[in-house]
């Protein structure tokens, strides 16, 4: 079956005043249609990064080296800015970390939301208003009709949430990118975001780019899992394969390192060294500094991507010597 | 980082890396490099004109030539020479009546924002809020017509209407200081307020204060010699360039290159320090650096 | 608090800054050596004349006397009377501000129909050539002496293109023939009123040139001060979020970013409009044009001081409504500030 978005080596660098920042090196995964692909990484691996290049809303200074960005069969790094912004908000939607300052202030909810609907939809403006007060309806909250005429800081973060992912997918978008959605709120809170993203998603049937670095997220949400470290995809597979059968060396620790009830009073698990400064990063594989299993290729060029039985990707050089089993 | 290492070391190389990028981002932007050679070029002028230059006069009123690149004016003098010795007085006008004001207006402000919130923040306020009100025209005026008319009561004048403006500015950076960590992190630590207020907010909130004092030299020099030109400030036969306009202004149709030259200078002089003050605030602007890490 | 509570709080503040205002100045102009009371008395006063004239003043009576009553007739209205002319200050003031008013009214809006338009035009293209060139000519604008200007401007335009009028508000000929019928003191909206169209058109003509000049700083002023908002504002999250919904570029530049941006420039661009008075005063003394500045200046050669004090404290009060109807109307038009 035919990706619904399928990334293919990008190459993302930003000039800076320190100097070339070499943000993503090679990156590559698939998001298939109706499904729920956590893109998952510490900070500052570049999840974010590539979300945004998806939606061509990166920084003046950022350069697309190399790669394509193939959404419904069309490359979207081709497409003009106005192209691009038909697209957004109709068919890709993107909800960011923050929704506090993902609001504009001094506009009232019914102006922002009800504009966004006109953008993508010809109606007339009283339709689009009544459309909007559904839409906060369905995601949730209370007494739609009064909420528009609030401005974004008196409601809570929570509720400012709910209005994003309504702004989010009141076109019916394909893709809808979920940057973090939850990072910045309370942890009940959290579990009815997660909830309604639940619900939309099987509303309209879209699929769904779940960006976090909480495992615990990821094992609620996803149904796919691509990892991220420093730049490049370590790993990807099927959420339960990623789980019992981890193989890259950086997605082992990871997984070893969530505190659980059975680790209570034994120490836990570090990974040791730093993340690279992405100025300039190590050479070859970009985790081999810390690697606890490193040979002497690693340091050479990165390793390709070698396929693990059906649907599983890892980009290591132990796989190419056919151990896939080792501690 | 080994525990012998000194807090204070750190904070030295810290602080001269910052250097570096701040004059790296200066020198890629040339408008500010052309500002700090003009300010150069005027430092030079103002001290060494009254000790090399000659005394030329020829008849009054000569328009511009080779020998009098800017002509003569009534009594004679030639007013390129006059106008260099200006730049000198321009100059010590403008730093001295910023110094003045910082010198008021910086302490004033640190405490009050310091103590946001207290009598002392209230009293102090008020006083700056009355001086606030007095447009620098004014206050000018009535000084000058108290004390007399003179470039020291002019500068005067300024000083005095214009520290307010640096008393709000510290406020403001002391008081959004005052709930950083690292100060709540010092009195932990036992440190006196008095010794936090000067050892660590005051050289904190310089960078703002750095940005505005310089383009402030320039507004200085704008205004005292708006005064001059008002006959309130410098008096003849001071080489002002105010003084110069006003003298000049008389001649305008006749004799245009008296109150044009003098003028051209303090538009160069004030453009070069508002330019200079511009390039400051980009360079010490983290933000305006594009951030390594943008996830 | 609510807005009522706000606004009476900031009224009452205000009031004591202007009596302190009033103080200073009221104690600076009596120590200023002049003999008002000769100066009253006329051209060749005897001693006998000089005294009657300083008891008609109440000179004579003690320093805080005096104060008191200067202070109680000014609460009910009372500038004091011009020594030389003889006639209420305060009523000369009004006489003399429409022109004032005309001049710094026109300069301003002058400048923000120019300074905001090339502010938004020069943060959206930060940094390309549009932007260096705009930023170099808003700095250039802040910079300029505005006396000396308008000498350069007189000179080029009077002098050697010979297109505009040298000084005044209107020309001979106007007063002689068509003379403008006194309503509002504003020269152009009463020629409007009175149907005078060729002394509208004079009047106009003569406002050209200093209303430019003054324009000068607080044009530059603007500029930079959008420029440096809308950069920021368009750095914000949520610009990046409206952007990621697909709205159009030229909403968010001009509804979302620039309502966000005038905010904080607005009590910047406020204040220039209060130091625009100052900056009037100097053009008036070019420009020869007869308004509040040209009425000080006077007072300043013949040391009037009911005018000197007289003026400054109007100006004052000028300056301090300003403030106080700038904080009241940011309060207004940004929901977030809390009273």
């Amino acid at each position: 079956m035919k990706p619904l978005l399928s990334v293919r080596n990008l190459v993302l660098h930003f000039d800076t005043y320190y100097g070339t920042v070499k943000a993503l090196e090679g990156v590559s995964f698939d998001v298939q249609k109706e499904e729920v692909f956590g893109l998952v990484g510490e900070t500052g691996c570049g999840k974010t990064v590539t979300s945004l290049t998806v939606i061509k809303l990166l920084p003046e200074n950022a350069m697309i080296a190399d790669g394509e960005v193939i959404f419904k069969s069309e490359n979207l790094l081709d497409k003009s800015e106005n192209e691009m912004r038909d697209i957004r908000g109709k068919e890709i939607s993107m909800i960011f970390q923050d929704p506090s300052t993902s609001l504009n202030p001094i506009f009232k909810i019914k102006d922002q939301l009800v504009r966004v609907i006109l953008t993508h939809q010809k109606i007339s403006k009283q339709e689009a208003y009544k459309k909007g007060v559904d839409l906060l309806k369905s995601v949730g909250l209370p007494d739609p009709e009064r909420l528009m005429n609030f401005y974004p800081f008196e409601l809570s973060g929570g509720m400012q949430q709910r209005i994003m992912i309504a702004i989010a997918v009141s076109s019916n978008p394909d893709l809808l990118i979920a940057d973090e959605p939850t990072s910045n709120l309370d942890v009940t809170i959290q579990a009815q975001i997660l909830d309604l993203l639940k619900k939309c998603r099987e509303e309209t049937k879209a699929s769904v780019l779940f960006i976090t670095h909480d495992f615990g997220i990821v094992t609620e949400m996803c149904d796919r899992v691509g990892v991220m470290y420093a730049g490049n995809m370590a790993e990807i597979a099927p959420l339960r394969e990623l789980l019992t059968n981890p193989l890259h060396p950086y997605t082992k620790a990871l997984l070893l390192s969530i505190p659980t009830p059975s680790k209570r009073g034994k120490k836990l698990h570090v990974i040791n060294g730093m993340v690279p400064d992405l100025l300039k990063p190590p050479t070859g594989c970009r985790f081999h500094p810390r690697c606890p299993h490193t040979m002497d290729i690693c340091k050479t060029k990165p390793p390709p991507v070698t396929k693990v039985g059906k649907d599983h990707l890892v980009s290591c050089y132990l796989m190419e010597n056919g151990d896939t089993k080792f501690e | 980082m080994t525990s012998q290492t000194p807090v204070s070391r750190l904070m030295g190389k810290r602080r001269f890396g910052e250097a570096k990028i701040i004059v790296h981002v200066l020198r890629s932007d040339p408008l500010s490099i052309f500002a700090l050679a003009v300010i150069v070029l005027l430092v030079f002028t103002a001290i060494f004109t009254p000790i090399v230059a000659p005394s030329k006069t020829g008849s009054i009123f000569l328009p511009p030539s080779l020998s009098h690149p800017f002509g003569t004016d009534g009594l004679g003098r030639d007013l390129f020479i006059r106008v260099l010795l200006g730049a000198r007085i321009s100059l010590m006008v403008g730093i001295l009546v910023v110094a003045l004001s910082l010198l008021i207006g910086c302490p004033l402000g640190v405490i009050a924002g310091y103590f946001r919130g207290t009598m002392v923040d209230e009293a102090i306020m008020r006083i700056t809020d009355m001086f606030l009100a007095l447009p620098p025209l004014l206050l000018a005026i009535a000084i000058a017509a108290t004390l007399g008319y003179s470039l020291t009561n002019a500068m005067i004048a300024v000083a005095i209407s214009w520290w307010p403006w640096y008393t709000r500015l510290m406020r403001a950076q002391a008081a959004s200081l005052r709930e950083r960590p690292f100060v709540e992190a010092a009195k932990g630590l036992g440190v006196g307020e008095i010794k936090i207020v000067f050892r660590h907010i005051l050289p904190n909130s310089l960078a703002p204060i750095i940005v505005q004092a310089t383009m402030d030299i320039g507004s200085a020099i704008l205004l005292t010699s708006g005064l001059s030109f008002l006959g309130l400030g410098a008096q003849p036969p001071t080489p002002e360039w105010g003084l110069m306009v006003s003298r000049g202004r008389s001649y305008l149709g006749s004799f245009w290159w008296y109150a044009t030259f003098p003028g051209l200078a303090i538009f160069v002089t004030v453009m070069a320090f508002n330019l200079l003050g511009d390039g400051l605030r980009k360079a010490l602007d983290p933000r305006l650096r594009i951030k390594r890490r943008l996830f | 608090m609510g807005l009522l509570t706000y606004t009476s709080k900031r009224i009452i503040l205000s009031a004591l800054v202007i009596l302190g205002t009033i103080s200073i100045t009221f104690f600076l102009s009596r120590v200023i050596p002049s003999n008002p009371a000769a100066l009253w008395a006329g051209q060749h006063p005897t001693i006998e004349q000089v005294k009657k004239a300083s008891e008609m003043l109440g000179l004579d009576k003690p320093l805080y006397v005096q104060y008191f009553s200067y202070v109680t007739n000014l609460m009910q209205g009372d500038l004091g009377v011009s020594v030389r002319f003889k006639r209420s200050v305060l009523w000369d003031i009004l006489y003399r501000l429409p022109a004032t008013l005309e001049l710094v009214i026109t300069s301003f809006i002058i400048a923000l129909a120019l300074g905001i338009p090339l502010g938004v035009i020069s943060a959206v293209k930060e940094n390309k050539l549009v932007d260096h060139l705009t930023r170099t000519v808003s700095i250039a604008g802040a910079s300029i002496p505005v006396f000396w200007l308008g000498i350069v401007f007189k000179i080029i335009f009077f002098g050697t293109l010979g297109i505009l009028p040298l000084t005044g508000r209107l020309s001979i000929e106007t007063t002689l023939y068509n003379p403008i019928t006194r309503i509002t003191g504003f020269h152009l909206i009463d020629s409007l009123l009175t149907g005078n169209g060729p002394a509208f058109i004079d009047a106009l003509a003569h406002l050209v040139l200093p209303a430019v000049t003054l324009a000068a700083y607080p044009l530059g002023l603007c500029t930079r001060m959008v420029r440096a908002t809308m950069i920021e504002v368009l750095r914000e999250n949520y610009i990046r979020a409206a952007r990621a919904s697909g709205v159009s570029e030229n909403t968010i530049i001009f509804r979302y970013a620039l309502k966000n941006a005038i905010v904080p420039a607005f009590t910047a661009i406020g204040l220039s409009f209060a130091y625009s008075i100052t900056g009037a005063f100097l053009i008036e003394s070019i420009f020869d044009w007869k308004g509040l500045g040209w009425y000080l200046t006077y007072a300043l050669s013949a040391i009037d001081y009911p005018v000197i004090v007289g003026v400054t404290i109007f100006v004052c009060i000028f300056y301090v409504t300003i403030n106080l109807f700038l904080d009241i109307l940011q309060t207004v038009v940004d929901p977030r500030v809390k009273y």
